[in-house]
């Protein structure tokens, strides 16, 4: 396994841009997930690695080897890059059986037969395929197709892994096995892998580091837990867990209690507590004053007070939805609707008055 | 909201009766139509005044002609097969993997031999290269030859025609296969350390194999079943195949046993097709072809470079040299005022279409071919929602058999149906006589393309959620009510296409028309081929252009009425 770098890749289809200025170095054995809503360009900068096209402008090396550089013409095909890949409809080949799917690799690579063998064995040992090896995919389950192509993967030792989004075709129970599986694997063969996704709960549960990505540029780089507490830009606080947004006017910044206040109508202010970084690293009060922003509040971020008080403001029930490990309920307030999730065991009655407190908010510049 | 009505209950014995008198019918008239001549087809090759032999199969191999006649037909259909599945390989490739200019415009343009009648492109092909085609004759002049130069008439000429016949066919369908095929099996190999060789060597060849395999066999029995165009470009030059020399005998060898030895023919010819048909089943398996899960992957489009221009030029020179150069000679040989004058504007005239116009029996086949065309796919769609409906049903016994009996004839050449159909109604049945009517073309043709409403309908059916009827059905729609409401608007797609998928070959049907026309009973197909056998070049080809911008503009029409688009008639073999 090697590192990963990309520096200032660009790439263009004609006038389009797919990816813009992306650099990013992904550490020997690291599990880095390209995240982003779909034609984010995260594909396009995935199959750039994999060396399906050349790239517009940059560089990008696997290891200490330059794989694409055309400032010096530098471009190695696909076949010459020693990468695994994995791809969203499996590309099992159909008229190839499991174990000559996974041995082909080897087979251009032009291993003894018995290196083959021992080598195959192992893969598919380690991915429970033993007793499927003379099967042909169309005989196979979804499950284990994906397994096929994992073990196609991995069975050439590549420098890195490269994975297109390879769970998005099993159901949901599948998903989260082979999630779990995926990341006991990477973990025992210290693989470096970039991972591409659109789902923020997968992105989240395998990644060590997640790129956020819209429009072809980089929103946020960050581990999993950081993107959620710390949200960079509203877009990120957006895609990744669920929010409550409103818009209104900055009234001033309590830097002491780390409180802003909002001007929600005319004669109304809301008192919204700042999430720690927000609270820290802006307290001067005079240039944000009169700020438009958008402030973004997690649903579980909002708390259920026992009664009014100078952080709280007042809401009416709408409708509660019960979800087992928690509760969801609509409230209606002067900022709008705002979600809230509480513990299962806070019963609250349709129209019944209540007092929410805001909490880990963040506030973005809007305009 | 009114109550239910209570139906009480004779509504099980109701039922009972009604499916009983269904399968009655549906058996009746699928036993008359196929099985009753069919089983003449057989008793006829394996008799002899009413004795069981196997005289007639001796007789057939003991003549030369005939067996050269096989031999012809078997070598042909191979020749024929390796070139059209290797032209529609390239051309595929060409098409949907690289940057070749006019992609969208090629993919059309390259199967519009497929929608002119055969019979029309080989008479074409005779004004471009037979003795007095425009080639010839320009390269006879060109350097003062005192012979013309290119002899088309026979093998080539055959496997010249039958190759632009038939590789629009293989095109739709190893295109298909590629489209379908995606990108992420060659990038995947490519990925794992492949070459370009060897990617094309170990993945995309075996991958299209069963789209391969089963266009060539389609190739091969349209070729061996096909008969206007070794009649126009083979018969003249002796070169005889199978469907000619049973036209000959049915025509009037003078032989006591002729029709015994053109059904033995038949049923060789029919065997070759069903050899045919097993390697077909071999191809499709299941296990050969390709499990595509999840979205296929967006084809990254080989760029050809420096070869972009030249690749494009030669795939533009092919569609002119099988499309617009056989339409441009029929259409100058129809204007020209008479063979052998030059071209200048003073000879053009309008005079052959007048004189068409004004034939009778040019009206009359008109009429009797727009009377069938209307009507068979008619007839047929119908059938076909009845059967499936019947099928569906689940309560008519043995309803599995009618899918068997109704795809019987797919595999069977035309001529051979033809052979069956007289058999069958040459003398009247029941003093009900059809034989030397139009009614037997009625008969011949709805036996012939029942096939093509069946799998249309059935297909579009089976998608159909069976949820949707039982909705109407608790609603309180009766059956029948809920086929009219729910079942028959939500497959109409199935009906529209199944109707025209026998329209267009029916308008313009010689193989069957031709055993079986009778005087005034003309069809279009008949009357032109006999022009052509006439020798009336000029005025043929005016009857030639006439039907040509009649099928395309229909085509066009229907194309633009059909409200889905791409419905490429893709199971419309028209042997």
């Amino acid at each position: 396994m090697a590192k990963l770098v990309l520096e200032n890749v660009t790439k263009q289809y004609g006038v389009f841009t797919a990816v813009k200025d992306f650099s990013l170095v992904v550490s020997d054995g690291e599990f880095v997930s390209l995240l982003g809503p779909s034609g984010c360009g995260k594909t396009t900068l995935l199959r750039s690695i994999a060396g399906f096209f050349p790239i517009t402008q940059g560089r990008i090396l696997s290891g200490e080897k330059v794989i694409s550089d055309p400032a010096r013409n530098i471009y190695l095909g696909p076949d010459q890059r020693n990468l695994g890949m994995v791809f969203q409809s499996y590309a099992v080949w159909p008229h190839m059986s499991v174990f000559d799917n996974i041995a082909y690799p080897l087979k251009l690579r032009k291993l003894s037969r018995q290196d083959i063998d021992t080598k195959v064995g192992r893969v598919l040992s380690m991915l429970n395929l033993e007793t499927q090896a003379q099967k042909k995919p169309s005989e196979l389950s979804g499950g284990q197709q994906q397994r096929t192509a994992l073990g196609r993967a991995l069975v050439m030792e590549p420098d890195a892994l490269l994975l297109d989004e390879p769970l998005s075709n099993l159901d949901a129970k599948l998903r989260d096995r082979m999630r779990f599986e995926l990341k006991e694997i990477q973990r025992t063969l210290n693989l470096t892998i970039v991972y591409v996704t659109h789902d923020q709960d997968e992105a989240m549960a395998v990644s060590d580091r997640i790129v956020l990505m819209n429009q072809g540029q980089v929103q946020q780089v960050a581990s999993p837990r950081e993107m959620f507490d710390f949200p960079a830009n509203l877009f990120s606080a957006r895609f990744v867990g669920q929010s409550n947004v409103v818009d209104g006017v900055l009234e001033k910044i309590d830097a002491v209690s780390g409180t802003a206040y909002l001007i929600a109508d005319e004669d109304t202010t809301v008192p919204l507590q700042l999430s720690e970084r927000h609270a820290g690293d802006d307290t001067d009060t005079d240039t944000r004053k009169g700020q438009p922003v958008h402030a973004v509040i997690r649903y579980h971020n909002v708390k259920i007070a026992d009664r009014a008080d100078t952080d709280t403001i007042e809401g009416t029930v709408i409708v509660g939805t019960y979800l087992g490990i928690y509760t969801q309920y609509e409230i209606e307030t002067v900022l709008g609707r705002i979600i809230v999730q509480t513990d299962a065991d806070i019963r609250l009655q349709e129209q019944q008055q209540v007092f929410l407190k805001l909490r880990n908010v963040h506030v973005f510049p809007s305009g | 909201m009114n109550p239910a009505i209570p139906r009480k209950g004779c509504l099980v014995k109701h039922v009972r009766f009604s499916a009983w008198i269904s399968s009655v019918a549906v058996y009746f008239a699928l036993g008359v139509l196929f099985l009753y001549p069919m089983s003449r087809l057989v008793i006829s090759a394996f008799t002899r005044e009413g004795a069981f032999t196997f005289a007639n199969f001796t007789a057939v191999f003991a003549n030369p002609s005939n067996v050269r006649s096989l031999w012809n037909s078997l070598y042909t259909g191979v020749t024929v097969t390796v070139i059209a599945t290797v032209i529609a390989l390239v051309l595929s490739w060409i098409v949907v993997r690289t940057n070749v200019y006019g992609r969208k415009l090629f993919q059309f343009v390259l199967v519009i031999p497929f929608f002119i009648p055969p019979f029309i492109m080989a008479f074409a092909w005779t004004r471009l290269l037979g003795r007095a085609g425009f080639v010839n004759v320009f390269v006879q002049q060109l350097f003062s030859l005192p012979q013309p130069p290119i002899r088309i008439f026979g093998f080539v000429g055959v496997v010249l025609v039958s190759v632009i016949y038939t590789y629009p066919y293989a095109f739709i369908v190893i295109s298909r296969a590629m489209e379908n095929m995606g990108a992420h099996l060659e990038e995947a190999a490519q990925i794992s350390g492949a070459s370009r060789f060897q990617v094309v060597r170990d993945i995309v060849l075996p991958v299209l194999l069963p789209a391969v395999g089963s266009a060539a066999v389609i190739v091969f029995v349209t070729t061996v079943s096909m008969f206007g165009i070794p009649a126009i470009m083979g018969t003249p030059g002796q070169f005889i195949v199978v469907t000619t020399r049973i036209y000959g005998y049915v025509g009037g060898f003078r032989d006591p046993f002729g029709m015994n030895i053109a059904t033995t023919l038949a049923m060789v010819l029919l065997g070759f097709a069903l050899v045919g048909l097993l390697l077909q089943n071999f191809f499709t398996r299941k296990e050969n072809f390709a499990t595509i899960t999840g979205k296929s992957g967006h084809l990254e489009l080989m760029n050809l470079r420096k070869w972009r221009i030249p690749i494009s030029v030669a795939v533009a020179l092919f569609t002119g040299a099988v499309v617009v150069l056989p339409l441009f000679a029929i259409a100058a040989t129809s204007l020209i005022r008479a063979l052998g004058v030059p071209f200048t504007l003073e000879n053009l005239t309008l005079d052959h279409f007048r004189r068409l116009a004004n034939m009778s029996i040019v009206q009359r086949s008109f009429n009797n071919s727009f009377s069938l065309a209307v009507f068979v796919p008619t007839i047929t769609v119908i059938g076909a929602v009845i059967l499936t409906f019947l099928k569906r049903q689940g309560r008519m016994p043995g309803r599995n058999g009618t899918d068997y009996i109704v795809s019987m004839p797919y595999a069977v050449p035309g001529i051979v149906i033809g052979v069956a159909m007289i058999l069958a109604w040459i003398r009247p049945v029941f003093s009900i006589r059809v034989f030397n009517t139009i009614w037997i073309l009625y008969l011949a043709y709805i036996v012939r393309f029942m096939i093509f409403p069946m799998r249309t309908v059935g297909a579009s059916w089976k998608q159909l959620d069976s949820s949707l009827e039982e909705a109407g059905r608790i609603s309180g729609a009766s059956e029948l009510r809920t086929l009219r409401d729910v079942s028959i608007p939500l497959i109409r797609g199935g009906i529209g296409s199944g109707w025209l998928l026998v329209f267009m070959p029916a308008l313009t049907e010689l193989t069957l028309s031709i055993l079986l026309v009778s005087p005034r009973n003309e069809t279009i197909g008949v009357t032109a081929f006999n022009m052509m056998q006439e020798g009336l070049i000029t005025v043929a080809s005016a009857y030639a252009v006439m039907i040509t911008i009649v099928v395309v503009s229909l085509n066009v029409v229907f194309r633009l009425l059909s409200v889905r688009r791409d419905r490429r008639p893709a199971n419309a073999p028209t042997i």
